[in-house]
């Protein structure tokens, strides 16, 4: 994702007024620095409102502006260069190319994972692959639903699945999920778009969907991940701290899904629903 | 033993809003950190103050693992939510944008009290109070210091 950076320039004692006045426009991120307050947002889209308010604001907070375009970076490259691989039991090792391949696993995965997410490292990953062992793929048409490095639609694709879909909304992460998909032979196998859930061709009905997001946009999708998935078929979801278990468990027998099995990992929850 | 920090990081992202792009991204990931894990947490940490500007510390430990705290609004932000004023709309300074209560003024100082330097609740409502002011807010009635007693601190 491409960023850029308002560099705000006025007296210490006004930015936080300012920060406050800048709130409700399409900043992301705001960062304190010696001469005022950075402020971040996403390139692309229509400034003209935003630089509209900009003129507005500094007749009453005087303030300079300067506004810089950062360009797209591997912030996760010293990372990357050096991860532990993962294993989840004798089911799956996770790696990156320079570990010597697990030779004891049913799935060794190569992630490069880049700025997506999704390399097992992290409780809900590691849960979400560790569910999928059980599940029937052979045959299955699948949807990688939020798919970061693609590390879940891959591992389906590995696990016999005939068609693997895969969305996000993140450009990094489509670009990611296809080098990973090339890098572990399934290419053939799985395509990639770039969205919500509507990315995903819209007659396709899947007997398995992987849903490693959040617990708000699974909540609202759910009604939408329901119509996309096949009587019988399998949900599973993971993204959701512990302490929303009620409240999402709750909401998914509501939209006809029944719970299977449930895994808790540190803070977070994963769960295998059924459509009914 | 206690864990070596490395680095405190001081940002302030919206609710529900973490990306590993900057500032983000390069502040982490300069450190070896897992960009993406401290995204996963944070965001869901903040899931229900989705866009609400939040001040969060991370501290970074030499051995690149990170912990983090999510503080409340600063206490301007809080002033705009206790006022109602609808942002967009608003022309700061202009003329009078909303007004808050006395008690309201009181809630948000004791709020942000640890991050204001005061050592008086009475100090941190005055700086409240001025923030107020410089947003076009009005504080409705008197003081609770100009009714009784006033102590002479700032």
């Amino acid at each position: 994702m491409m960023a850029l950076r308002y560099d705000f320039i006025l007296p210490s004692e006004q930015t936080e007024i300012l920060l406050a006045w800048l709130s409700d426009l399409p900043f992301y991120a705001f960062e304190e620095i010696e001469t005022g307050i950075s402020a971040y947002m996403e390139e692309g889209g229509d400034k003209a409102d935003l630089e509209e308010r900009l003129v507005q604001l500094a007749e009453t907070i005087p303030f300079r502006l300067t506004r810089t375009t950062l360009e797209e970076q591997n912030w996760n490259a010293l990372w990357e260069s050096c991860f532990h691989p993962v294993r989840v039991g004798g089911f799956c090792g996770i790696r990156a190319e320079f570990h010597p391949p697990f030779e004891d696993v049913l799935h060794d995965l190569i992630i490069q994972p880049k700025m997506a997410f999704g390399t097992g490292h992290h409780e809900t990953t590691f849960m979400m692959v560790s569910l999928m062992e059980s599940l029937a793929f052979l045959g299955a048409r699948v949807l990688d639903f939020g798919c970061g490095t693609g590390i879940l639609g891959v591992l389906a694709a590995q696990r016999g699945a005939a068609w693997v879909d895969a969305v996000d909304i993140e450009a990094a992460a489509v670009e990611n999920t296809l080098e990973n998909a090339q890098r572990n032979g399934v290419s053939g196998q799985l395509a990639v778009f770039q969205g919500d859930l509507t990315a995903a061709p819209g007659s396709a009905i899947y007997q398995i969907i992987l849903a490693n997001i959040n617990r708000n946009v699974i909540l609202d999708a759910l009604p939408a991940l329901k119509q996309k998935l096949d009587r019988g078929g399998t949900l599973l979801i993971s993204g959701i701290l512990s302490s929303d278990r009620e409240m999402v468990f709750t909401a998914t027998t509501t939209h006809g899904f029944q719970l299977i099995s449930q895994a808790m990992r540190g803070d977070w929850l994963a769960a295998r629903l059924e459509r009914a | 033993m206690a864990k070596e920090v490395d680095v405190y990081i001081k940002l302030q992202v919206k609710g529900g809003q973490a990306n590993p792009a900057p500032p983000i991204g390069p502040a982490l990931g300069s450190k070896g950190v897992n960009i993406m894990e401290f995204c996963k947490r944070f965001n869901a940490a903040t899931q229900d103050k989705m866009g609400k500007i939040l001040p969060v510390v991370i501290s970074v430990y030499k051995d690149k693992s990170f912990e983090f705290v999510i503080k409340t609004p600063p206490a301007a932000i809080q002033l705009l939510e206790a006022a109602k004023v609808k942002l967009g709309s608003a022309e700061p300074n202009r003329k009078k944008v909303g007004t808050v209560t006395w008690d309201q003024v009181r809630a948000i100082a004791e709020d942000k009290m640890p991050d204001l330097n005061c050592f008086t609740l009475e100090s941190a409502m005055k700086m409240i109070a001025g923030s107020a002011r410089s947003l076009g807010i009005t504080i409705e009635g008197d003081a609770p210091w100009a009714t009784g007693e006033s102590s002479s601190d700032n």
